[in-house]
């Protein structure tokens, strides 16, 4: 049998599956066409919907099989209702999404949320890796059709020429890598691998065994979005044994907490969502003492929240915060640090910007 | 109904084009979120400005459809895929659907899968898959070419 053939025969098989039609949805139609203010960005509309499936997913990508679970009691529940969102939930996209139709400027053609990296905030201190949300538009300048996925789009944002805001990210990932194969598969454990086949020069890694680990981690993260679970590397299809500086060995499947104590020890999991002017951030840490401090640089907003673990443990942190009267300002920046257990300073930054495109607008 | 001036309102519109639109939607979400993709594409089909003027209904409203699904990426079908198969083990799952034709098409980006499917199933024209696809014809080649490098063991 041919390829075409083949396909036909697959595309035949996928045919075979198709539900009913839905209703003609007239009903909803009113409700659609409403589109109240205030006016949201379809980038945000888009990437909410994105979040949702991340937020939920989160837990998830921690507890993989023998992993070292994060915090004490809050990953033993799986999120089991990510699939079809009621149009009543909060985070439900279609009243808003008729903005979004094609040929309208700007069309939303992607987000994909990458994970970038920070320089330490301190000569001793460590780089921390951080979500960027990209938006693709029809006016970006991204070939979309070049990238299939975030990882892809991470290992390309030099060859897209992406454009990062200027000192707050860079890529530890050399402009060398590249993926030159992708395989999904479910686990005998019901888990979803994916393996990146790389090219020749990931094996060379950064050059440097700290970068080494910030080019993992951002790897790693930005690839176990969504449902995926855990990450094998391969080169040539074949594990990698050896990988940068130190000789890393990555034979094995990763999830994402592997080497995450190589680097900053705060990790934002996701982009910052605002809903009722009521921020909040989410993430990792493994803090002394569980605790991490915050502010927003130029306000009077800070304070302390507690990890559920600490000093030697991974927990999971929340900080959530209300915006002023008239809003923040579109270059506010959110710092997130702990302070020394030797002499109290404030050390290991790790600094979000809540740009307009990095905020993503909940639905009331 | 017919109006007056010989167009076709929204819901004939409609009518002539669910049950294609909804195959399209199955190849590229998978079986389970088709049904929601097509509903929400023609929302924001209908709904939209351009919709009065639109002159090839049917190609945006698989334009439409492929921009939503696009939206719906790859954990949904991965996620439902793993739901399948945990289901199987305590053999309830739904004999129509066929996981190894899931697994398959799971391999392929969204792009990929609309490239194959409007090339190979509708029988579609270069041309006329990327106005379909809103890309290029040569982005159009390309996602066929990766299409099958990744469909390797499926063509084997």
């Amino acid at each position: 049998m041919t390829d075409e053939k083949k396909i036909e025969d697959l595309l035949a098989r996928m045919a075979a599956m198709t539900p009913q039609p839905p209703p003609f949805p007239e009903e909803t139609t009113t409700v659609t066409q409403k589109t109240p203010t205030p006016r949201r960005s379809p980038a945000l509309i888009f990437a909410a919907a994105a979040i949702a499936v991340v937020a939920l997913a989160v837990p998830l990508l921690f507890m993989n099989g023998d992993r070292q679970p994060v915090g004490s009691g809050s990953t033993t529940t799986l999120p089991q209702s990510t699939t079809v969102p009621e149009p009543q939930t909060t985070v439900t996209t279609a009243p808003e999404t008729t903005t979004t139709v094609p040929g309208e400027t700007p069309e939303v053609l992607a987000t994909w949320t990458v994970f970038l990296a920070q320089e330490a905030s301190e000569p001793d201190g460590r780089p921390a890796i951080v979500p960027y949300t990209i938006t693709v538009t029809k006016d970006s300048g991204i070939p979309f059709d070049r990238v299939d996925s975030p990882e892809d789009l991470l290992v390309n944002l030099e060859d897209l020429e992406v454009s990062l805001p200027q000192g707050y990210f860079f890529t530890a990932v050399p402009d060398a890598v590249e993926i030159v194969g992708k395989k999904f598969e479910q686990t005998s454990g019901g888990l979803t691998r994916v393996t990146l086949d790389m090219n020749e020069a990931f094996l060379q890694g950064t050059g440097d065994a700290t970068r080494d680990y910030l080019m993992l981690e951002q790897l790693v993260f930005t690839t176990l979005q969504n449902d995926v679970d855990e990450l094998v590397f391969t080169v040539g299809g074949k594990a990698v044994t050896s990988f940068g500086a130190e000789g890393i060995d990555l034979s094995g499947p990763l999830g994402g907490l592997d080497f995450a104590d190589r680097i900053n020890t705060i990790i934002v999991t996701q982009p910052v969502v605002v809903s009722n002017g009521t921020y909040t951030v989410r993430g990792i840490a493994n803090v002394f003492e569980a605790s991490l401090a915050y502010r927003v640089v130029d306000t009077d907003i800070d304070g302390h929240v507690m990890a559920t673990c600490g000093t030697g443990c991974w927990g999971e942190f929340e900080i959530t915060f209300d915006a002023p009267d008239g809003g923040l300002a579109d270059g506010a920046v959110l710092e997130i640090f702990v302070h020394s257990a030797e002499d109290g300073r404030p050390i290991n930054f790790v600094r979000i910007p809540l740009t307009r495109d990095q905020v993503f607008e909940l639905a009331n | 109904m017919i109006t007056a001036t010989g167009v076709m309102d929204d819901e004939q519109v409609y009518r002539l084009y669910a049950r294609e639109l909804t195959e399209y939607a199955t190849t590229l979400v998978g079986p389970f979120d088709a049904a929601d993709v097509v509903t929400e594409a023609c929302l924001r089909a209908f709904g939209s400005k351009e919709w009065p003027r639109v002159t090839n209904q049917r190609a945006y409203l698989y334009r439409t459809v492929f921009t939503v699904a696009n939206d719906h990426h790859r954990s949904t079908l991965s996620r439902r895929l793993r739901e399948i198969r945990a289901a199987e083990r305590v053999e309830v799952a739904p004999v129509e659907i066929d996981v190894d034709v899931l697994a398959a098409v799971e391999r392929l980006s969204v792009q990929q899968r609309a490239a194959v499917y409007l090339t190979y199933w509708a029988d579609l024209t270069p041309d006329d898959v990327a106005e379909r696809m809103g890309v290029s014809v040569g982005a159009v080649k390309r996602h066929l070419a990766r299409a099958r490098k990744r469909l390797g063991e499926w063509l084997a």
